[in-house]
Formats: C-alpha cells, structure tokens, sequence
C-alpha cells in the first residue's frame, strides 16, 4: 500500500461524487469540476505507475493486482479522451466506479514478488498481448456504459414519461455510435492480443490453442462482439438489441476478469 | 354557391411581395373596380393577404379571374417566381378565415395577430355597395364571436410548444437535424407553424405529401405514391392528418421498419382524430407519440388549442347549415342587410360573450327582445333560461314582487312564498323591457341589484346572491329622461356600459321586402295559403310607407294581407287602408304654405305622439300641457293612432 496508490483512489472517488453530483443538478459552473479531479487522478496514478515500473525493472502487468491498476489508469485515460471528443460527461458518473474498484482491489494486494518470473511473462508477445487485453476491456466497458444509458433513455421514450433521463442523457443517436465504434475498437484489440497470447502459447506449450478455462470463456465472449457486429449489418440490430448484446458481452468480461481468472485458471495462473 | 380563400402568407413569400403590398383600404377599392362578384373581402394583416369571396356559377373559371384580381390589386403582375398562393374553398376557406382570426394560423412567434381588426376595416371600406354581403359579413361576425369567446375562457393556445418538444425529441432520438429528413403527411391548423419552424433547421431533407397549403421554401413535394420509397429514407413523419392512412397501420409500419433495416423512425400523430395503437410499442426502434402525449406536459396551455378547434368545428357545421339555408339575411331571428343592422348585429357579435349590461334603445316594434335574445344565445349563458319582464305593463308593486320574488305572508294575499324572476333568471339574462316606464322608487331597488349582485324577497329579511345578465331595454330616449329628472342618474349608467340603438324600420328601407317575404312566408304556413309573394305595386307601396310602428306593424300589416289575399301574390288592395293613404304629409310643414296655429299645434302633437310611441302620459309632460288638455286636443283635431285606424 503506497501513499500515492491511496490518493489516486481518493481522487477517483471524488471525480465520482462530483459526476454523480453534475448529473443530477446538472450545474453548468461546476461541469468541468469532476473532469479536473479525474484528470489530476490520471496524472498521479501514471507518475505512481512509471515509479513502479521503476523499481520492479518491467511494466506492472503481471500480477492481478498489477493488471488492475494498469488496467484502471488506461481505462481513466481512455475515458477522459472520450470525454473531450464527445463533450458529454454522463458517462463519467459510471466510469468513476470501476475505476475505484479496480483501484480498490489492486490496493490490497500490491507487494513485490520474491524470486525470478518466468520466461512467458517478461516476452515482448505477453506485453503487447496484456496490454491489447486491457484496451479491448476499456472499449467494452465503454460500450457497456453507452449501451446502459441507451436503455435507460429508449425506456423513456417508449413509455413517453420524459423526465430524469430525458434532459441528462445525450442522443440516442450518440449512445448507439458509441457502442458501436467502441464495441468495434475493443474487438480489434481482443483480436490481436488473442493473436499474441496465440502465438505465445505456440512458442511455450506448442498449442496456439491451449485448453485453458480463461481461454475458452473469453473466447466465447469474443464470439459474443463478433455477433455483435455482424447483427448490427445484417439483421438491423442497431439501437436498443445492440445495447443489450454489449451489456451481455461486458457481463461475461467481468465473470471472466475477476472470476474465472482469479479462481478457475491455470495458464493464466498470475503469481 | 362557394366560399373561397386565396391568398399568400407571410412566412413563404418573398419580402419584396410584402413591402410592395398597398394597405387595406387601397386594395379594397382596387378590388372593387376589378371584379363583379356579388361578395367579395381583401384583407392586408401582419402574416397575410387575403380575398376571399363568394363565387356563384363556374367556380373554377372565376376563381382563376380572382387570382389575377388578386395580383392586380397587390401590383403583382410578373411576380419574379410563382407566388405560393393558397387557394381554399367551402369548409377549408372558412376554417381558413376563423383561424386566422383566432390567431392559429399563419404562425408567427413575434407579431400580434392584427388580422380581426383588418378585416374590420376592410369591411368599413368596401362600404354597402358590392362590397361585404352578409356571407362575408356572418363570417366575420362568427370570427368575432369566436375570438370574444375564446379569450372569455381564457383559453390559450401556442404551438411553438409543440414544435419544441418535437425538436427536443428529435435532437434526442438522431442526436443532431443535419442528418434527418422529415416527411409533413397531410396538412393541418399546425402545418403552417410546424412547417416554418422546421425550415429555419437545416435538415438533410424535408418533403410534404398531401393538399393544402405547403408553401415552405425546401420542402419537397412528393405525390402519396412516393410516401413508401420516402419513408424509408426519412427519419421523422409528422402525420397532420389522416391522409396516407394505410401507410401507418401497425403491420405496414413493421413492413416498412424491416425495409429500413430497422433505423430509428420517429412518428408524430399530430391529427386528433387518428387514435393511439398499443401495437406500435412493439416495433423495433419505431418510437410513435401522439398530439396528446404533448399535452400531458402543460395541460391548460394546449388543451386550449383542442377546444379551440372544436369550437371553430362546430362554429362550421352552424356557419355551413345558415349558408345553405339560403337564409342568408338572419342572424338567429333579427332579419336584415341593411348598414345599420349589419352594425347592430356586429355589435351583439362583439358583447355577447360578455357579462356587461346592456341598453337596448329603439322605437317600439323594432325588435329589441329579439336582439336581447340573440345575446342571450351568444353567450355563454345560453344554457340557462332567458326572461323577459316588460316593466311598463305591471304597476309598482307587483313589479317588485313578480321581479323580486316575496316571502309568505309579505303582503295580503301573499299566501305561499314566491320566487322571483330574477332568481328564476339566476346564471342567465334578464330582460327589462320598458325601463324607462319603471318608478324612482323600483330604479333604486334595481340599482341595488346591479351594484352588489344581491337581493332580497318582498317581505324578506334574507340577501341572496344572484348572477344574472341585465339587458334593457326602452323606446324612449333615457338621457332626456335622465336630464328631466325622471329616470335616475347612477341607474342610467349602470344599464348604459354598452347601448345598441335599433334603427327604425323607416331607417332600413332595404329590409322591408326581406322581412316582408318572410312574413307572408310565416302566415301564410299559419294559414295554409300559398302565396309566393308580393305584387310590384304592394312591394312599392310597402317600401314607400314610413312605418311609424316599425317591424311590428309590418308584421300585421302582412299578416292582414296574407288572411285577406285570394290570389298566390299579395294585391296592394290586401294591404291595410292606413298604407294607401300618403302618409305624413300634416307633419311636414311645407315652406310656401302659411299654416295656421291650429294646423301647427295639430301637427306637433301628431310628430309628438309618434315620437313617444303615442305615450299621452310622456307626450303631455313634455309639451308642458296637462293630460286632459292633451286629450282634448286629440279629439278636436281628430288625431287617430295608426292601429285605430284599421
């Protein structure tokens, strides 16, 4: 547990409530506030990183604590040039929480590991492999955000009660490209670092396809946001079935992040 | 037989056609020297110019002569680009003219709706002859009526409200309009607005399908053939009304979002009639509101606009029914064209929806309980009962009682309780016939009534509240009365806020024929007798009478006739005898006759006796002689009242 570990998570936690706050009084003089807080969050949360990486000689993607906490970082990163594209911060309100709790669990368990790793996980191929992961994951998360606000915000319409989320949620019409074009990044990315983890199976275990549970989850889910994709050309599921498939999709990332990948795997064992 | 509308407005003309527009007066009198037609009426407002007239014979033919009339009068000869004319007729061109009035139509955000007071002055302008008849004149009268009552019952209408929350949902369903296109079906008393408000949008595209008035620079026209292709590439369709109707049933609407490859599409039913469909929930991305899913949000404001549009619908249906009646000369049961009529009808048009009392002025006879009754049934009033009590008929006390009503007991022979009429007239009109025969004593009470709205039973110790409408009415002239000290001062101008002077029979020379036809109409169904109408010669002897007795005496005179008349046609010799003698001719002293005093003093009495509707009480007090002086005078001169002498 580090000082600046703790004062990232505060800054997170702050730039929440300041979200929370913004979108339900929707005050004008205090919109960019929480934007600042996430923004200065970022920047600690980086120079903490860079520290770290430092002193363990690697990037700090290697332990599920690690993962985390990087994954948290580009993610916020990821969010706030978002943010500044589609100049609308609805999305932060529900952003800021996976954050804090990615940073939250990361916390508890960062220490240094004893002894030499091994070979696979210092290979060029697992870095570019974990990082390709964590970019995909933050397209999904971005997806899944976009798409809840979707429903939220189609329920109104069709039940014609314009209310609470009629005047604080952006466009349908923003929310469905958002999907769409972060559900499409985060699938190239997950493509290319299940070529990478491919390829780095092959040199190791010889397999590009090992039989691993962690594997074969995400490889569903995969299939998942390649249905996905093709459903909203071919069958005209744009809009709220869209939605629905990328809140499916990111609840069977989550299930594979924390779940399978914590207890069930053995390839993906991280030390 | 047709009305017809033409006309531009202001939101799809040029500006160059408005500021060369000449005014109100100028285009009248251009008009009239341009056309023949038997009713015509040009109006220069803020938002529109319109003509509209009444076409007999080849509508079509004439109604192209109109528009070139039209252009004439406006100096439009070689208009740069065809002018996007509307060109309205029956039951549009009228619901055309009420809207206008009422402000609905053409929409404008900023400036006031001036378009009533216009239209009263062009009919001021076009004057009598082959200007305004009684098709346009009704219809103006309709308008006012319609306009008093609305802003009555503050009723309020304002479509920007629509429009914006149609913007507000757009902008939430496709984000921004550069990437909509927008399908108007049909065309409604929104069109116009909506139209406009739209236009200024920058869409991707906007098409309008349907008759009517779709004059929107932009706005492409497409035939209802092309409504499938276009529904597949537009994002918005407000339905104004019911046109296309197949299109929008809920299995051809699912047909349609699969062609689309189900792209958001976002339907407005702006068309009252067209009914909400649950089914439309449960297509996908089709998000369908309806004109009363606008309304939830500010109930007052824009139900206004519902009952607005119901009452110009049913002010249709009645205008229609009189138009086709061919009784184009009555307003309820007042029968006439004259000026003077036609300003006395405007004028109960404009103070009927009103609860302001009312003095209804004129000769005996000349119908002022009919126009009493024609406020009565004006008003909003007209549900409750209407009553009518002629003061000069009852004597004092029992005025009070039979107005006031008494307690049992109050006075001998007052065995029960008693109601009286003004109670009886509670929540509707009273009518007080003969105000100017009622004692100072009676003028007090009733002051009392007029002041706080209370009153109280003969014998009563109770104040009741009452809510009733005075109109009064008298045959003499109240402000003489007032200034001989007869009648009181503070009740003369409580009952004098409005006063309608009725112009005596002698006055409207151009309404005996048509009251007389309706008369020999009337007795003649009484009698059974068919007779189909006057001979030249009793047409000229009717015309050419003074009628001192005015309506009521044309009346008998006719009823006379019809009950003696053998032939279909009525013969002068079936007319009373007072007709054929020359009428008046004592009382018009003859400057190259040196008249005695004698010849004078009769003659006097006979134009004073006229005048006072042959009151000797009122005639005795006014020529400052007792009552017995006077009526030995009538004997010695031999002066006979008119109905003595039949």
């Amino acid at each position: 547990m580090s000082a600046p570990a703790i004062a990232v998570l505060v800054l997170y936690v702050l730039a929440n409530i300041g979200y929370i706050i913004c979108f339900i009084q929707q005050r004008p003089a205090w919109k960019h506030v929480p934007s600042f807080v996430l923004s200065a969050g970022v920047v600690v949360h980086f120079i903490s990183l860079i520290v770290l990486s430092n002193a363990l000689g690697r990037l700090p993607i290697v332990t599920v604590f690690e993962v985390l906490t990087s994954a948290a970082c580009l993610f916020a990163l990821v969010y706030l040039t978002l943010e500044s594209i589609i100049k609308d911060k609805c999305m932060g309100m529900l952003i800021t929480p996976v954050l804090i709790i990615f940073q939250s669990i990361s916390l508890s368990g960062i220490t240094t590991i004893p002894g030499a790793l091994p070979a696979q996980l210092t290979d060029l191929y697992f870095e570019i492999h974990v990082i390709c992961m964590m970019l995909a994951y933050s397209g999904f998360a971005i997806a899944f955000i976009a798409s809840i606000l979707h429903v939220l915000l189609a329920r109104e319409l069709h039940l014609k009660r314009l209310g609470f989320f009629f005047s604080r949620i952006p466009s349908l019409e923003l929310l469905n490209r958002l999907n769409a074009s972060a559900a499409t990044l985060g699938f190239i990315f997950a493509t290319l670092g299940m070529l990478c983890g491919a390829v780095m199976a092959f040199h190791y275990w010889g397999t590009p396809l090992p039989f691993d549970p962690k594997f074969i989850s995400f490889f569903f889910t995969w299939c998942l946001y390649c249905f996905h994709l093709v459903a909203r050309r071919k069958l005209g599921w744009q809009g709220e079935r869209a939605a629905w498939l990328s809140i499916i999709g990111f609840s069977c990332v989550i299930t594979n992040v924390l779940v399978i990948s914590i207890f069930m795997t053995k390839l993906h064992l991280y030390v | 037989m047709q009305i017809c509308a033409i006309g531009l407005h202001k939101n799809n003309t040029p500006e160059e056609v408005w500021s060369l527009a000449p005014g109100t007066e100028d285009c009248c009198r251009r008009l009239a020297a341009l056309t023949t037609e038997r009713e015509t009426l040009f109006i220069v407002s803020s938002h529109a110019i319109e003509l509209f007239a009444v076409l007999d014979g080849n509508i079509k033919e004439k109604k192209e002569q109109l528009k070139d009339a039209f252009l004439q009068t406006l100096d439009l000869r070689q208009p740069r680009a065809p002018l996007p004319f509307h060109d309205l007729e029956g039951p549009d061109a009228v619901r055309h003219f009420l809207s206008m009035a009422l402000g609905l139509e053409p929409m404008a955000y900023d400036a006031e709706n001036d378009f009533l007071e216009k239209t009263s002055k062009s009919i001021k302008t076009a004057g009598d002859p082959g200007g305004v008849g009684p098709v346009l004149n009704r219809l103006y009268q309709t308008a006012l009526m319609l306009s008093a009552k609305v802003e009555q019952s503050g009723l309020s209408f304002d479509y920007s409200a629509i429009a914006e929350q149609i913007e507000s949902l757009v902008l939430k369903i496709f984000g921004s309009f550069s990437s909509v296109g927008l399908l108007f079906v049909g065309a409604n008393e929104l069109s116009a607005q909506l139209q406009a408000f739209f236009a200024g949008k920058s869409m991707r595209e906007q098409w309008y399908t349907g008759p009517g008035i779709a004059t929107v620079p932009g706005l492409g026209i497409i035939e209802s053939g092309d409504v499938g292709e276009v529904l597949q590439s537009a994002q918005v369709v407000l339905r104004m009304s019911r046109d296309c109707d197949e299109r929008f049933t809920p299995a051809a609407l699912r047909d349609t979002m699969e062609r689309r490859n189900n792209q958001p599409l976002l339907l407005v039913n702006l068309d009252a009639t067209i009914v909400p469909e649950a089914s439309y929930n449960k297509i996908y991305n089709l998000f369908v509101y309806d004109l009363t899913d606008f309304q939830q949000d500010d109930t007052p404001r824009d139900s206004g606009l519902g009952i607005t549009k119901g009452l110009i619908e049913d002010e249709l249906k009645l205008f229609f029914a009189w138009f086709y009646s061919k009784e184009h000369y009555r307003f309820g049961e007042i029968i006439g064209k004259s000026p003077g009529i036609e300003k006395v009808l405007e004028f109960i048009a404009r103070i009927a929806q009103t609860d302001i009392t009312v003095l209804v002025q004129g000769e005996s006879g000349t119908g002022k309980e009919l126009v009493a009754r024609a406020i009565h049934e004006n008003s909003a009033r007209r549900t409750k009962p209407f009553v009518s009590v002629n003061c000069g008929a009852l004597t004092e006390t029992l005025l009070e009682s039979e107005l006031f009503g008494h307690e049992r007991g109050a006075f001998t022979g007052a065995v029960n309780a008693k109601m009286g009429l003004l109670e009886e007239a509670d929540g509707g009109t009273l009518m007080l016939d003969e105000i100017g025969d009622t004692s100072p004593a009676f003028q007090v009470k009733l002051l009392r009534v007029l002041q706080e709205g209370e009153m109280r039973r003969v014998g009563g110790s109770h104040t009741r509240k009452i809510d009733v409408r005075i109109i009064a009415a008298t045959n003499k002239r109240l402000d003489e009365q007032v200034a001989r000290g007869t009648f009181r001062q503070d009740l003369y101008y409580r009952l004098n806020v409005v006063q309608i002077d009725l112009p005596p029979l002698r006055e409207r020379a151009e309404d005996i024929l048509l009251l007389a036809d309706h008369f020999i109409a009337t007795f003649a169904g009484k009698v059974k007798k068919r007779i189909t109408g006057l001979k030249n010669e009793s047409a000229e002897m009717l015309t050419g009478y003074s009628w001192p007795g005015n309506v009521r005496e044309l009346e008998n005179a006719i009823e006379h006739a019809v009950a003696l008349s053998i032939g279909h046609t009525i013969l002068p010799e079936d007319l009373p005898a007072h007709l054929h003698k020359k009428t008046e001719p004592q009382t018009v002293p003859v400057a190259d006759h040196i008249h005695t005093l004698k010849e004078l003093e009769k003659a006097h009495i006979i134009k004073a006796l006229q005048r006072l509707d042959w009151d000797y009480g009122e005639v005795a007090r006014i020529l400052e002689i007792g009552r017995t002086t006077l009526w030995r005078k009538i004997k010695e001169y031999d002066i006979k009242k008119p109905s003595e002498l039949n």
